[in-house]
């Protein structure tokens, strides 16, 4: 029997007799059981050399003999000398032997082993930073409010005790004008709170039809009560623009922004910040534009822990973190080209494409053939909020819009089954499909539940 | 973190590498890059262990970084000289090995034992005759034409 081709093979190769004794292996076997060919040559069955307790190596030796088919075992673990392996063994007929070829892996699942764990401890340092940046921004925004609050509360204080020194005096008129200023500073207060309560009450999972509008303006409001933009020229050009979203995450989002472009500005002469809303056919727009010092890195701004403020002043995972929440609403964020100071702009996808590609997640994983597409127009978030929420769920898809010059070319596009006006909204004799209307909000939701039952 | 140090000493035109511990995927070999000399000497003699990713690894930096006239590789242990039998490249093409371990036994002891050899040594692919202190003679413990194939690469 020649075997003096097996030598030149990469693979170990080995020969085993009827009998399971060990009757050849080939020079690479030293090297990869790490034992000299006088060790090997010692071992007299093929069960001492490999041991494993997950596999009948004799049972399949034997298999293979009385069939004289080739057979290939399972991944197997098994130990030789003193080291272990994960290998898969291959059993050939050769003439009245089996050949066995070993093809090993363990490195290969050593490094998946060890670059699992690597993955693991990477998740939960990630997972770390982003609750410590949560922390931080807290902490932040706790010695924020509580400056905020300590000055009109402090003059509250000392307009408290003129008016009392004045009702003291019998002087109505002064006490009259210390009240109105009381007033004035308790409205400061009442706002700064409103304002925080609005950050905080929205859960993270949260969903609503929202106005980036209305979410900028809180945003701006923010800002200013911080007292950090009294220098700064602010061009605000804003229009409604409905958008599927997290009121309060985005509200994390706009004032990380403005915060980076009011530090940005620090060394201006003249300060701006321009804050425009603009729409696409699929889009709806932010540029958030400040004529300060610029991007240096605009390829590394967004990665985790880049700063270019001082040390202990930033942590280097707002952006990255407002990235992740961008995302998270299936928008993007970019940096335009400008010749001076920063350009950002963030995107968002439409209401009606949020909405539609929202149906697909929440309800049914994928929409069904057979799945009803409403489309949903009102003017009003709130009412196509409760329908949203009423829905939400369901084998159904919706698509939600406030724009009424469009619902033809949504119905069309999205081959809708029905189109729903809320609230006497006028129809539209382009859309192949049911229409109908009411006075109330509940008739229209009852209307749909009817469609869904009777289909 | 690393599993491989490298202490480089450079004098005049030459430069000694020594490696100490394992080359394999976590190996960092950056001291080895940018060395100005034309003669690089690479002491493997502390090398424990080389896999299959560290080969890849060391192959691909060497065609990299090395650009000298000369490297010689000494004090190649048995793990190096396995690895360099089963895988092309492992040594420069302006490489030159000086020498290297070689596992004998000790029938006598018992013992295992590694004896550094040059490849003026092996004649025709034989192993040379070694002796313990006893004057008797050691037995080659590996098969001589797998062992000293990369000799005639």
């Amino acid at each position: 029997m020649d075997t003096k081709a097996f030598d030149h093979l990469q693979n170990p190769i080995l020969l085993v007799n009827k009998q399971g004794g060990l009757e050849y292996f080939n020079f690479v076997c030293s090297t990869f059981f790490k034992m000299s060919p006088r060790k090997l040559k010692a071992i007299l069955k093929f069960t001492e050399l490999v041991q494993t307790d997950n596999y009948d190596l004799v049972e399949n030796i034997q298999k293979v003999l009385i069939s004289g088919n080739p057979l290939v075992s399972p991944e197997l673990s098994f130990a030789a000398g003193e080291n272990t392996y994960t290998s898969i063994l291959k059993f050939i007929p050769f003439e009245d032997k089996v050949l066995v070829h070993i093809q090993d892996f363990s490195i290969e699942k050593q490094l998946h082993e060890k670059y699992k764990e690597q993955i693991l401890e990477l998740q939960s340092t990630h997972e770390q930073i982003v609750k410590s940046e949560k922390l931080t921004s807290l902490g932040e925004l706790i010695a924020g409010i509580s400056h905020e609050i300590s000055s009109p509360l402090t003059v509250a204080g000392d307009t408290l005790y003129v008016m009392s020194q004045n009702l003291q005096l019998k002087n109505y008129e002064a006490a009259s004008k210390d009240l109105q200023e009381l007033e004035q500073e308790f409205r400061r207060i009442k706002q700064i709170v409103a304002n925080m309560h609005s950050m905080s009450r929205n859960k993270d999972e949260d969903l609503a039809v929202i106005d980036l509008q209305i979410v900028l303006e809180k945003s701006v409001d923010f800002i200013k009560e911080l007292g950090i933009l009294t220098d700064i020229e602010l061009d605000l050009q804003l229009n409604t623009a409905l958008i599927l979203a997290n009121e309060g995450k985005l509200q994390q989002v706009f004032i990380n922004f403005l915060k980076n472009a009011v530090d940005a500005l620090a060394d201006s002469k003249e300060k701006k910040i321009e804050v425009r809303l603009e729409s696409t056919e699929e889009s709806v727009l932010v540029h958030l534009i400040d004529n300060g010092v610029g991007i240096q890195d605009a390829d590394k701004i967004f990665d985790m822990f880049y700063s270019t403020k001082e040390l202990g002043e930033g942590t280097g995972l707002g952006l990255t973190i407002s990235q992740k929440i961008v995302e998270s609403f299936h928008g993007s964020i970019s940096i335009a080209d400008s010749k001076v100071g920063a350009h950002f702009i963030i995107e968002f996808p439409k209401l009606e494409l949020e909405s539609f590609t929202s149906s697909n997640r929440y309800f049914t994983g994928e929409v069904e053939v057979e799945d009803l597409k409403f489309v949903v127009y009102a003017e009003n978030i709130d009412y196509l909020n409760t329908v949203y929420q009423h829905f939400l769920g369901k084998p159904i898809v919706l698509i939600l819009t406030s724009e009424k010059n469009r619902v033809s070319e949504i119905c069309e596009s999205y081959m809708a089954d029905y189109v729903v006006h809320l609230l006497g909204a006028p129809l539209n004799d382009n859309c192949k499909i049911f229409n109908f209307e009411s006075k109330s909000l509940d008739d229209y939701i009852n209307k749909i539940e009817e469609v869904i039952s009777g289909s | 973190m690393s599993s491989l140090e490298i202490k480089v000493e450079i004098s005049g035109d030459q430069a000694l590498a020594k490696l100490i511990g394992q080359i394999n995927e976590d190996s960092d070999l950056s001291a080895l890059e940018n060395i100005t000399a034309k003669t690089l000497i690479l002491d493997l003699k502390e090398v424990s262990l080389i896999n299959s990713c560290g080969i890849r690894e060391w192959v691909e930096f060497q065609n990299q970084h090395f650009d000298f006239e000369q490297v010689i590789y000494e004090n190649c242990p048995q793990v190096i000289i396995e690895q360099m039998n089963i895988v092309a490249g492992f040594i420069h093409k302006n490489g030159k090995i000086k020498s290297f371990y070689a596992p004998y036994f000790n029938e006598f002891t018992d013992e295992e034992v590694k004896i550094l050899l040059t490849p003026q040594e092996v004649v025709d692919g034989k192993a040379p005759v070694k002796k313990d202190a006893e004057d008797r003679e050691l037995e080659f413990d590996e098969i001589e034409a797998q062992y000293f194939n990369f000799l005639n690469k």
